[in-house]
């Protein structure tokens, strides 16, 4: 009995000290927004070319939000001169390829890729893609994303300092609406974007690359070894691949892209376990690399493995759930120091856990998002459900085989967006797809 | 601020408990459920004695039939919000492993003993500290983040006062349980009830809080 205290006080220690960490990260991205609320996203343009972009869509049985994705990249305001979209078609089984092709037909700027054999997944159709693109920069949006006119300019602008190597947008779900889930997610990602990602970038800490509404430098790319179509998460292996070679990533609050959020918690929980996994993967691949990178400060190297480890933290934070249980149903353990062992506890259930509240609280008074904050309390479902499948998903990684097994294959979002893709069936040409968006006054697409 | 609300707090904290357990007890008396005299016990050192009654508990271990029973329809109560709220799935199976050990302790290891004293000096040393740290907490969330200074002064006040007479209000539900149903769901409750739900309180008011400034500064800006 004696042992299992002690183990349990040193479990509980732990847990205590590595979430302790991460909430004073969070405390400070989220104070520092809130002090600071003007994003540092004005920048110097005058005499900056507007260099040649490729968009790269890669794609997978996306019949139902293909068109609306081109459709919306081929109404951006960017010169077509200097514009190209490379929408990949990467072994799709339903009428994805085809939409492909009569959007190409139809514009110039579309270049129609059709994959049929080779490693399937995100990372190898972008390679692909990557290598037939010739623009200088390579901005990539995944299918189920709906651009704003602007948003290639958007992405673009950062770029004309030449130290960053690639560009963050800001993605927002347009579905919030459509149930608990979907709203609790567009506090998630108000938070993720809004506080985290703009304070890591303001503070020079290390801003992600997300993989989508984002870009990078053709020639930066193929100097770091191109993506990874090895890795569930190419995006944070380019990121930290890129951070290490001294390349910056920035970030553009401004540039707001809309997506569809997991409506359902089975679709969520396949996404948020491959996130657990493809992270932990490249936290495997690249800690070491990272603690001795030379162009990184101390901040960016301390900031960075907090990034990669982050799923980490709920195995661990459920090893000491556990063992406060046991601890305190333990008469035992109780007999000494007991406020020595409930102060840290007590603090860490409150301080601990309110911090990633405190940065979805502050995003939403940045963002005015009224509607939604109602649903915070709710969030701790969306924690507990979160925590459990990353578990799940870790679990896996280190004891079911998954590491650097078999080839990878696409892990697909279910998209709920209807209509486009039956509007199509009956014959309507792509025009018709614009009735389905509808364009704000601020220049972004809505669907309704 | 917090630092003086901290210690006003620490300073009558005796009175507070006593008020906090005199409130359990009215509840206690309302629905019936009866009490085995009083004991004192220590919450921590410095604060204090404080006077809890004794609920006697139905003895578990007398009728396994009724405890099987009761631990049947928890679980299945359990499998069927499992199978219905796909959101709160892991939150409902780690109640559910919560309520196998606490089945296997009660069945199966009958030198395991456990009274409602125990368990409200447990209760009390959690809230005691939820007290104690609530007003940095609140400083963080209401204070430093809401537009107005005075405003989140106010909601903190109000969630120190609130958190207080929930975990009466708990505290009360939780003897009620145990005395009807033994320590079957002593874990499960003290997870769901106890500091978890001050979390929820907090969040609860930190919402509100911030519906509240979010509408102002909207109005704000449009006239």
């Amino acid at each position: 009995m004696t042992f299992l205290i002690l183990a349990c006080k040193l479990c509980l220690g732990f847990t205590i000290i590595v979430l302790t960490v991460y909430a004073v990260r969070h405390y400070i991205f989220a104070l520092y927004r809130i002090s600071l609320r003007k994003s540092q996203d004005m920048m110097e343009l005058v005499g900056f070319t507007t260099p040649s972009v490729s968009v790269l869509v890669p794609m997978h049985n996306e019949e139902k939000v293909a068109a609306h994705v081109l459709q919306a990249l081929v109404d951006c305001d960017y010169d077509w001169s200097r514009l190209e979209i490379l929408a990949v078609d990467d072994r799709s089984e339903d009428r994805t390829g085809e939409i492909i092709d009569q959007f190409a037909l139809k514009y110039p700027i579309i270049r129609a890729i059709h994959r049929s054999r080779g490693n399937g997944g995100k990372g190898a159709a972008l390679r692909v893609a990557s290598a037939q693109a010739s623009g200088e920069i390579l901005l990539l949006f995944d299918a189920d994303y709906v651009p704003g006119r602007s948003m290639i300019k958007f992405l673009i602008a950062p770029f004309c300092d030449p130290e960053v190597g690639a560009v963050m947008g800001r993605v927002v779900p347009d579905n919030g609406g459509a149930s608990l889930l979907a709203g609790l997610l567009e506090l998630e990602r108000s938070a993720g974007y809004q506080v985290g990602q703009q304070a890591r970038f303001n503070l020079n800490l290390t801003p992600q690359f997300g993989g989508t509404v984002g870009g990078v430098r053709a020639s930066v790319l193929r100097a770091v070894g191109g993506w990874n179509a090895d890795s569930l998460t190419e995006d944070t292996d380019l990121t930290f691949r890129l951070l290490m070679q001294g390349w910056k990533v920035a970030y553009v609050n401004r540039a707001e892209c809309y997506e569809e959020a997991p409506e359902t918690w089975e679709v969520r929980s396949r996404q948020i376990r491959r996130w657990a996994t493809g992270h932990t993967e490249c936290f495997h691949d690249l800690w070491k690399g990272w603690i001795k990178g030379r162009f990184l400060s101390a901040a960016e190297r301390i900031d960075g493995l907090f990034v990669l480890a982050c799923y980490l933290t709920a195995p661990i934070l459920v090893l000491g759930w556990l063992a406060s249980l046991i601890l305190f149903f333990t008469p035992q353990a109780h007999r000494t120091t007991v406020f020595l062992v409930a102060l840290p506890f007590v603090g860490y259930q409150l301080f601990g856990n309110q911090a990633t509240f405190l940065e979805v609280g502050s995003a939403a008074l940045l963002d005015c998002n009224r509607r939604r904050i109602l649903l915070l309390p709710l969030s701790l479902l969306n924690f507990f459900a979160s925590t459990g499948a990353i578990c799940q998903a870790l679990f896996n990684f280190y004891f079911g085989g998954i590491f650097r097994s078999g080839p990878h294959h696409w892990h697909k979002t279910l998209r709920y967006r209807e209509a486009y893709g039956s509007a199509y069936r009956s014959g309507d040409n792509a025009e018709s797809s614009s009735k389905l968006l509808v364009r704000s006054p601020n220049g972004l697409y809505v669907s309704r | 601020m917090a630092c003086v609300l901290s210690a006003a707090v620490f300073h009558s904290g005796t009175r507070l408990l006593d008020a906090h357990n005199r409130i359990s007890w009215f509840i206690l008396k309302c629905t019936s459920v009866p009490t085995a005299g009083e004991r004192t016990i220590e919450v921590f050192p410095g604060l204090g004695p404080v006077t809890v009654k004794d609920v006697p508990l139905k003895a578990d271990r007398e009728s396994p039939l009724r405890t099987g029973i009761l631990f049947a329809a928890a679980l299945s109560a359990l499998i069927f919000s499992h199978r219905r709220f796909p959101l709160g799935r892991n939150f409902v199976v780690f109640l559910m492993i919560l309520l196998c050990a606490s089945g296997i302790v009660v069945l199966f290891v009958p030198s395991f003993y456990f009274d409602a004293v125990m368990y409200a000096q447990i209760w009390l040393r959690g809230e005691v500290l939820v007290w104690l740290l609530l007003p940095w907490v609140s400083a963080l969330l209401f204070v430093l983040t809401l537009p107005s200074m005075a405003s989140g002064f106010l909601w903190g006040v109000l969630v120190e006062c609130y958190v207080v007479a929930w975990s009466a209000l708990r505290l009360a539900f939780c003897l009620g349980v145990l005395h009807y149903t033994g320590i079957l769901f002593l874990p499960l409750l003290w997870f769901v009830l106890g500091i978890l739900f001050d979390l929820v309180i907090i969040l609860f008011f930190y919402s509100l809080a911030l519906e509240q400034s979010i509408k102002r500064t909207m109005g704000g800006r449009r006239s």
